[in-house]
């Protein structure tokens, strides 16, 4: 009989571990069933992963979520420590089980977003987030007198 | 049955589509009485969504038409502008007069019923 050591950090396991936290769907029994027509679903973004587009003008930061198949109610929007976060669970209806799962996705904001008057709209299928800009941080024109 | 299309048996019915496009991602679930195929389209209005039949072939276009003000500065950038462009085969059991589509969040459910002589018949023993 051979005996080993025991060694807690064990390699092998804070791999898989690492890609538990990078891919929290992974192992999931509802994927199997929504992965049923696998080559069409690697044709767009990788599932795991809210595709973002962020954008600025004078007085806005806007960000765009794309999330398709989510409700309203099924979209959680949080602030915190300049990291907005998008949560939404999208609920397949049509499988029989009623199966649902949930993605999140972070995006830094800067410290100039006036956080109370954040809004929010979804849109076919996008989340549109506006993030007014704080008065101070905007750009100013100063006149030479 | 709906079937992934395959390039050459696909190509020959294609007629000049705008290009780039991309594949949505899309479902299939099966019932005895209908089939139903969900397509994410997201950034899609009803308007710039055409769904077809011909030959046995589903092909659904969707036109992105994405407009951003002009003095909006992209800071990054994910979401594509590519049209979307899904064909699928479809079998002779589906009942091509009583599809029908709809369009909710960003999905396009497609309803395609089997035509009732498809469906499974159990023969009483006299």
């Amino acid at each position: 009989m051979k005996v080993t050591r025991f060694n807690p950090t064990n390699v092998s396991r804070l791999v898989d571990l690492n890609r538990r936290t990078r891919y929290p769907l992974s192992g999931l029994p509802a994927f199997e069933q929504i992965f049923e027509h696998l080559p069409a679903f690697f044709s767009t973004n990788p599932v795991g992963r809210i595709a973002a587009d962020i954008y600025e003008d004078k007085d806005h930061y806007y960000a765009d979520f794309e999330v398709p198949g989510v409700k309203k109610e099924d979209v959680a929007l949080e602030l915190n420590n300049q990291l907005l976060s998008v949560t939404v669970v999208r609920r397949e209806a049509y499988s029989d089980g009623g199966q649902s799962h949930s993605l999140t996705r972070s995006v830094s904001v800067p410290h100039t977003v006036k956080d109370e008057a954040i809004s929010a709209k979804l849109e076919n299928g996008i989340l549109h987030v506006t993030l007014p800009k704080l008065e101070d941080s905007k750009p100013r024109t100063i006149e030479i007198a | 049955m709906v079937n992934n299309c395959t390039a050459d048996s696909c190509n020959s019915s294609a007629t000049a589509e705008p290009l780039p496009s991309v594949e949505p991602r899309y479902y299939i679930r099966s019932a005895k009485h209908e089939k139903r195929v969900m397509v994410d389209l997201p950034r899609v209005t009803r308007e710039d969504i055409t769904v077809d039949i011909e030959q046995n072939v589903l092909s659904i276009h969707a036109k992105r038409s994405v407009w951003i003000p002009s003095d909006w500065k992209a800071l990054h950038r994910e979401l594509s502008d590519s049209d979307f462009l899904l064909r699928l085969r479809v079998s002779n059991e589906i009942d091509v007069e009583n599809m029908n589509a709809s369009l909710a969040d960003g999905v396009l459910t497609v309803v395609l019923p089997v035509k009732d002589t498809a469906k499974p018949r159990r023969i009483e023993v006299s």
